[in-house]
């Protein structure tokens, strides 16, 4: 079975470089990309693996440093209204029309609630950082690492 | 594109000129991205309009809807081909997104021999991909008579002035050149390159906007209004059209006649042919990726000129995808940035976009009467300038908040649309 973790973020804007972060820990152990940002670039990491982990900073209101993880039913449901920019799921719905055989079967998105995406800074806030080890953790368990 | 802008004003900051062969992969590597930027809004953002239907929700107007409509093939086959531009992009510059090759005065990845024939054969993929998208594009609007009239029509029209990048013959270019101004009549302004943009545009603090308006400091503010003797100005793949004589390849020339034709002349000021001039640049920049793949020269291993110490200040400018991009540095005399202005098309377009909402929402809401179909029409308006706010906000469910306040004559409020939940 083969498996990518995918983290996304920029790595100098303090709390949004978690994802990248994260990724570090499974580089030379699975196959890992990092991405800056997202568009098509994200379909071109996907196809050709069985099982996908996507890593990312993300903000939803709960408490910095909660670890949200997204699965197929929510994706399902959400469309992008855009101008510019595509959202992960949109992108994601996107890959499955295009390429269904080529996309990966399992796609688990990890988000790591972050408090500060806009100080210039490579450290996390010190409750983002906490988390790493344990969203580290649910990757290891979601992709039978030991 | 902001990458190059930088490396372009770190050029000057070093007053250096990059190596020809560092010049010429730097815009091969830059028409690359344009091919992969280019079909990423039309199909995704810009087709689905027309190909889904304007009112459409946003459920099926979406590029999955236009998969359904045109078929799993061809948007395979656009997914796959724009993965050679993607590719070329690797090779030029070192990783395929996020490149590490600019260097003031010069460029770190060198091009081998048989990078060059793969760059070629997927410069070959471009142009099947551009004449693909121009062929959707005749197809799915220019044999609509509905959609034509749209394009054509006084709903999405905002007549202004227009900057944008032409070359020694006045044909439209991106990577350098020189910046033209023309009037709303189509006649020349002024002409500026590098740190001239000082003469030519000014920028206006306005107390409802985070975002400045730029002017043509020439004409004066005159607030933001479209029509003759407007100082506001557009930039982008529609200004790139009026401004320039024409595209110096042929498949891309054609298109351009044809679009010429079709409007009886220029400047052309229908905000939604902005996608049509972008699908006619998505066959220039592959044509042009070609024409410099196929130069050898490129393998020259003498891509980078000595630096000497910083003359303190820079200006780089490039034809982003979406319009006119500057980056303006001040350096101490080490080279570290201590002063820095960057007007980017989505500001030089900020006088342009907000005409063009307030023209769609005037002629759409009738006697109190708005439905969630509005909320498209007004997205239409702008979505050909193909406005980019920061990408990093990292909120989901990933949608861009849009909402619109219905305010009556007594200035209160009607009904409020929006579509996003409240949280």
């Amino acid at each position: 079975m083969r498996s990518v973790i995918i983290g996304i973020g920029n790595p100098n804007f303090k709390d949004d470089g978690v994802g990248l972060k994260i990724v570090e820990y499974f580089e030379g152990v699975v196959d890992t990309v990092t991405l800056l940002n997202i568009g098509f670039n994200l379909i071109d990491s996907l196809l050709g693996y069985d099982k996908a982990v996507i890593v990312d900073g993300v903000k939803t209101g709960k408490e910095p440093g909660s670890i949200i993880e997204f699965n197929a039913e929510f994706w399902g449901d959400v469309y992008a209204s855009g101008t510019h920019n595509f959202s992960i799921f949109e992108i994601i719905r996107i890959g499955y029309s295009v390429f269904p055989e080529e996309m990966p079967k399992e796609i688990k998105i990890i988000g790591v609630e972050v408090e500060d995406v806009e100080t210039l800074s490579r450290q996390c806030s010190p409750s983002v950082e906490d988390a790493i080890p344990k969203a580290v953790s649910k990757i290891k368990e979601y992709l039978g690492i030991n | 594109m902001h990458y190059t802008a930088s490396v372009k004003a770190a050029d000057a900051v070093y007053g250096v000129e990059p190596t020809p062969t560092a010049k010429k992969i730097r815009e091969l590597f830059y028409n690359a991205h344009y091919v992969e930027d280019h079909t990423g809004i039309l199909y995704a953002l810009g087709f689905p309009d027309f190909v889904c239907g304007p009112t459409a929700s946003p459920a099926e107007r979406n590029l999955v809807g236009l998969v359904l409509k045109v078929g799993a093939d061809v948007g395979k086959l656009v997914l796959k081909k724009r993965y050679s531009a993607v590719k070329i992009f690797e090779l030029t510059s070192g990783r395929p997104s996020h490149p590490v090759a600019a260097l003031p005065g010069g460029w770190s990845k060198r091009i081998t021999e048989e990078e060059r024939k793969e760059i070629l054969a997927c410069a070959d993929d471009c142009i099947e991909l551009a004449k693909l998208t121009l062929d959707v594009f005749d197809k799915v609007v220019l044999q609509n008579k509905e959609y034509m009239a749209l394009v054509t029509g006084d709903v999405y029209k905002v007549v202004t002035n227009y900057i944008g990048t032409v070359d020694e013959n006045d044909k439209v270019t991106y990577y350098d050149g020189t910046q033209k101004i023309v009037d709303t009549k189509g006649n020349e302004l002024g002409r500026f390159k590098g740190i001239q943009y000082l003469d030519y545009i000014a920028e206006r603090t306005l107390p409802w906007s985070y975002q400045k308006a730029p002017y043509l400091k020439k004409l004066g503010w005159n607030g933001l209004v479209d029509g003759d003797g407007t100082s506001i100005y557009s930039v982008g793949p529609l200004a790139r059209f009026n401004v320039g004589s024409g595209f110096d390849t042929p498949l891309a020339q054609e298109a351009y006649e044809k679009m010429l034709a079709a409007f009886g002349g220029k400047p052309v000021h229908h905000t939604l042919a902005y996608h049509w001039t972008r699908a006619i640049e998505l066959m220039h920049a592959a044509e042009t990726v070609k024409k410099i793949a196929s130069d050898e020269s490129i393998t020259d291993p003498n891509v980078r000129q000595e630096l000497g110490t910083p003359v303190g200040e820079g200006v780089g400018i490039v034809e982003a995808a979406r319009g006119v991009l500057i980056h303006h540095y001040k350096t101490d005399d080490k080279g570290i940035v201590t002063d820095a202005n960057l007007i980017v098309a989505t500001t030089h377009n900020k006088g342009p976009m907000n005409i063009a909402v307030k023209r769609a929402a005037q002629s759409f809401i009738k006697n109190g009467k708005v439905d969630e179909g509005i909320l498209n029409l007004v997205e239409i308006a702008y979505r050909p300038y193909d406005l980019c706010f920061a990408c990093s906000t990292h909120t989901l469910p990933g949608r861009i908040p849009v909402r619109i306040d219905i305010i009556d004559h007594h200035g209160e409020l009607v009904k409020s649309l929006r579509n996003y939940e409240l949280s």
